[in-house]
């Protein structure tokens, strides 16, 4: 009895440590990699640099997608920018997990960026930007925020474009009120609404990446479909993948990784307002 | 003969998605036939975001079964929610459970339909082919260990698991329950749980999402 009693408190104890260790990774995360301080940080950003708006000339522009290039080396991204610039690209979006979690990786990535005057980017954070100990401050004292939002106006209309931080698996209360107060407030003065984001929502195949827990998917879901979000394009999971659901097309891209069979990006081209998209794969 | 059974339990909790607590309760009914158990019970939600008060139904029915002398029990189930005004979900399944004196094991698959309600797609105009979304073949698992070899007046006891009775998460989102029972007589059990969600576990980069308290009640009729 005494024996069974020991192992039992043993093993309390070591559950306990377990949840004592989450806990000081949230209270740790609340000082530098909560979402909701990453939220928080990139308000403070927006105050004070405001967001972007790209002009173009015609009703008919194009702006390439990629995700997960885990930078280490950056053949592919390199590529993907010279592609940008010989197709006139309006602007390269950068969907997460763009460093392999290395604390070097994010001076190569920075390096590899060209200037804002050749070429715009605009980036998001993933789970691997986030693996080393100062990741979300490397990410945004070089990038700045990873939740915002871009416009781009043409003579015809404009777009909205919102960037949202899935990197550690959840938006989280503050982002998520963020978010639900753009699509009332502002979505309605837009033509098109295209969201960008890590973190692939539904599970097609079994592996390891994670999606927003269901319950957060249903918000998801119920907000995109009444307030008419267009397209939602993610990473994450390392496969390209579309499907239409409800009003919404939701995109999965090919990873960007230098050495992955599948390398590619995808190539979304606005033209009088219709929406059409291409994955591109290197060869 | 048969032996019916009737529980209830009330959750009070609070997550990223749901704008302040939120206040569930659920009731069901159980009649065991020997080997044989069927069960059904309903979902309400009296404080929510959306306002939705009937939020799930499920199904199910198992069997006991005796493999070289260890107790086994197979279920089948399935599951209706409604946590939005225009979306469903629908999942079925079977469990395989088991449990050996301390340890708590179940595992199963279950397949999930997301879908937009009737009204939904009328008001947005939902293509036919765009209604419904699928995810087959999901991992269920529920790994557990108890201070007591047996349920006798009181036990206690923690488990990993990605499945509550109406929500099934996907198994990359591993929920910590701690939960605990008392029988003060023969024919009640009063039982209550802790669980903890976070997000993110499985890539490494955690976040807190949410959990609830819950409490419930059990009564055998035999």
């Amino acid at each position: 009895m005494e024996f069974q009693l020991k192992n039992s408190l043993l093993f309390f104890t070591a559950v306990s440590l377990t949840l004592t260790s989450c806990e000081k990774d949230t209270d740790s995360a609340s000082s530098g990699h909560s979402v909701n301080h990453r939220f928080n940080q990139s308000m403070d950003w927006i105050q004070s640099h405001s967001y972007q708006e790209i002009i173009v000339q015609s009703d008919d522009y194009n702006i390439l997608f990629m995700g997960d290039s885990h930078v280490g080396s950056t053949k592919n991204l390199d590529t993907l920018f010279n592609i940008a610039k010989t197709i006139n690209a309006s602007a390269v979006v950068m969907a997460g997990d763009l460093t392999g979690g290395d604390k070097k990786d994010y001076p190569v990535l920075e390096q590899c960026l060209p200037h804002k005057d050749s070429l715009l980017s605009f980036l998001t954070l993933g789970n691997h930007d986030l693996w080393s100990r100062n990741g979300w401050e490397e990410f945004y004292t070089r990038f700045g925020p990873s939740c915002y939002l871009f416009t781009v106006r043409s003579p015809a209309a404009n777009d909205l474009y919102v960037s949202l931080d899935s990197g550690s698996g959840t938006l989280g209360a503050e982002q998520l009120a963020w978010f639900e107060d753009i699509l009332k407030n502002q979505r309605p003065d837009y033509r098109r609404c295209i969201v960008f984001t890590h973190n692939n929502f539904f599970r097609f195949r079994h592996v390891e990446t994670n999606n927003p827990l269901v319950e957060e998917l249903h918000v998801l879901i119920e907000l995109f479909t009444r307030h008419h979000v267009d397209m939602l394009i993610t990473g994450h999971d390392h496969k390209k993948d579309d499907v239409v659901f409800g009003i919404t097309t939701y995109i999965v891209m090919d990873p960007l990784k230098d050495g992955a069979k599948n390398a590619g990006y995808l190539e979304l081209r606005v033209k009088d307002g219709d929406i059409m998209y291409d994955f591109e794969n290197f060869d | 003969m048969a032996q019916p059974q009737v529980s209830a339990y009330t959750d009070i909790g609070l997550n990223n998605v749901s704008d302040g607590l939120f206040l569930k309760s659920a009731l069901f009914g159980a009649c065991r036939f020997g080997k044989n158990r069927v069960e059904t019970g309903f979902q309400i939600d009296i404080i929510n975001k959306n306002h939705f008060m009937f939020s799930g139904y499920t199904i199910n029915a198992s069997r006991d079964l005796d493999i070289k002398g260890l107790p086994f029990e197979l279920q089948a189930f399935c599951t209706w929610t409604s946590y939005s005004e225009i979306l469903r979900e629908n999942s079925w399944g079977a469990l395989f459970k088991m449990r050996h004196k301390r340890f708590e094991m179940s595992i199963g698959t279950n397949f999930r339909t997301y879908a937009f309600r009737k009204q939904a797609i009328i008001d947005y105009k939902i293509e036919k082919s765009a209604i419904r979304i699928h995810e087959n073949f999901n991992v269920m698992y529920s790994f557990g260990y108890y201070i007591k070899k047996t349920d006798d007046q009181w036990n206690i006891g923690l488990s990993l698991t990605n499945k509550d009775i109406f929500i099934i998460n996907q198994e990359t989102n591993p929920i910590l329950c701690l939960h605990g029972l008392y029988k003060p007589g023969s024919h009640m059990c009063l039982n209550a749980e802790f669980r903890y969600k976070t997000a993110g576990t499985t890539n490494l980069a955690m976040n807190h999402f949410g959990f609830f308290f819950r409490t419930g009640i059990l009564w055998n009729f035999n």
